[in-house]
């Protein structure tokens, strides 16, 4: 492997994971549902990241494409719990 | 030898994000509130998620042993990071905008609240 793969696979993909548990770990226990959602939020850009990481040590670009979609799902969850949360569901 | 360049430079700007991003997820544990949760998150974000994007795609774009697959994972993080710029802080604002407005958490370490005030509280 070389210095950029080793790098990759021992220091940058660790440190995300820890991340991604610390996160899910505010998802879990967050008093108010508006914290839960913002750190669901930071996870989804964190393993958008990750699968960013993996695709390029993989070698697979449909894998890389992922990321564009992890994005915008976090905005579509960030704007619906916002719609939800100001006026109720959507259609009233 | 300037892909050499590119390449480390996109390495540093990558390992440098995945530390801000796990400050980032500390304080994010460590905050009391939502309020002060939000900048947290937002060093999480832009720091630990838009630069290390962008350092991913000059990795992405200098390693030559792809082929010709390297120019599309290079744009799509490109994208992806551009993406993330623009609709990160705008999320975070609805968000925030909408807890404010349900009360469903109290700014707590606040001298004044004018939103509060506009609205006859």
């Amino acid at each position: 492997m070389s210095l950029v793969e080793l790098v990759l696979v021992y220091v940058a993909l660790p440190l995300l994971s820890i991340s991604s548990i610390l996160y899910l770990l505010v998802v879990y226990r967050g008093p108010t549902v508006s914290d839960r959602v913002l750190s669901a939020d930071v996870f989804f850009y964190t393993s958008s990241l990750f699968f960013g990481i993996v695709g390029l040590l993989i070698g697979s670009p449909i894998m890389v494409a992922c990321t564009v979609v992890l994005v915008l799902w976090a905005y579509a969850l960030d704007i619906y719990v916002a719609k939800y949360l100001e006026r109720g569901e959507l259609g009233d | 030898m300037i892909e050499e360049v590119v390449k480390y430079l996109g390495l540093a700007i990558l390992v440098t994000g995945c530390l801000v991003n796990l400050i980032g997820a500390i304080g994010l544990n460590r905050f009391r509130n939502f309020y002060l949760r939000l900048h947290a998150a937002t060093v999480s974000t832009i720091g630990g998620t838009f630069y290390p994007l962008i350092g991913l795609a000059l990795i992405a774009f200098s390693s030559s042993g792809l082929g010709s697959a390297r120019f599309f994972m290079g744009g799509a993080l490109l994208v992806a990071a551009f993406l993330l710029l623009m609709l990160a802080p705008a999320g975070s604002h609805a968000l925030a905008r909408a807890t404010h407005r349900a009360g469903i958490a109290k700014p707590e370490p606040a001298i004044a609240d004018h939103l509060e005030e506009d609205r006859g509280g």
